[in-house]
């Protein structure tokens, strides 16, 4: 973490560390849903190496160019892909692992979601995610309620 | 999110609960409290083929 710019860092909203499960390894391929500033991907470019690639989905441009430069700064190849994480501009059984970092919740298509995981993933890959998830339906203030989606 | 994981085909899902995190706004915090809302890691696979 010490090596990542401060600029991932400061823009960092995740909500836990998906790394340790998701066990990435030299070569493989990891794709990372909703990746923003870019700190979870540059961890995972980190571990998957040279030899790997570091992929991150976001529709937000200036997410995906802010985690180009925190790229730069840090000295790590990541490819930055502009898509939905209901539609992963990703082929078939291409993707050894996914992770994703408190951004599943936002989406009104889970199920979707679920289903583009299940099709980019290889036979035998894995996903490691970390999220939030209420007990209880949430009333419709709390989902109209921008303050709350981002605090 | 856990049912949603299997029923898209994926196995092996387990979660555990993030200790430690809270919502940075204090209203935040009570809403979330009030829902039950926690953060969880989930891990899953995709069956070999």
């Amino acid at each position: 973490m010490d090596r990542m710019p401060e600029g991932a860092v400061a823009s960092f909203a995740g909500v836990g560390n998906p790394h340790p499960r998701a066990a990435l390894q030299p070569g493989e391929t990891v794709l990372d849903l909703g990746s923003g500033a870019g700190l979870d991907l540059l961890i995972a470019a980190e571990r998957v190496g040279p030899g790997g690639r570091a992929i991150g989905v976001d529709t937000n441009p200036v997410m995906r160019a802010r985690a180009a430069a925190n790229a730069k700064a840090a000295g790590l190849e990541v490819e930055l892909v502009d898509g939905a994480i209901e539609a992963l501009p990703v082929p078939d059984g291409s993707v050894d692992a996914v992770i994703s970092n408190g951004v599943i919740n936002l989406s009104f298509r889970k199920r979707r979601v679920f289903e583009e995981i299940h099709r980019v993933l290889r036979p035998g890959g894995r996903l490691s995610i970390t999220d939030i998830v209420s007990a209880k339906q949430l009333s419709q203030s709390i989902v109209n309620d921008p303050k709350l989606w981002a605090s | 999110m856990f049912r949603l994981m299997e029923e898209s085909g994926l196995t092996k899902v387990r979660s555990a609960v993030v200790a430690g995190f809270e919502f940075r706004e204090a209203s935040t915090r009570n809403a979330a409290e009030a829902y039950g809302v926690k953060a969880v890691m989930m891990t899953a696979r995709k069956p070999e083929a």
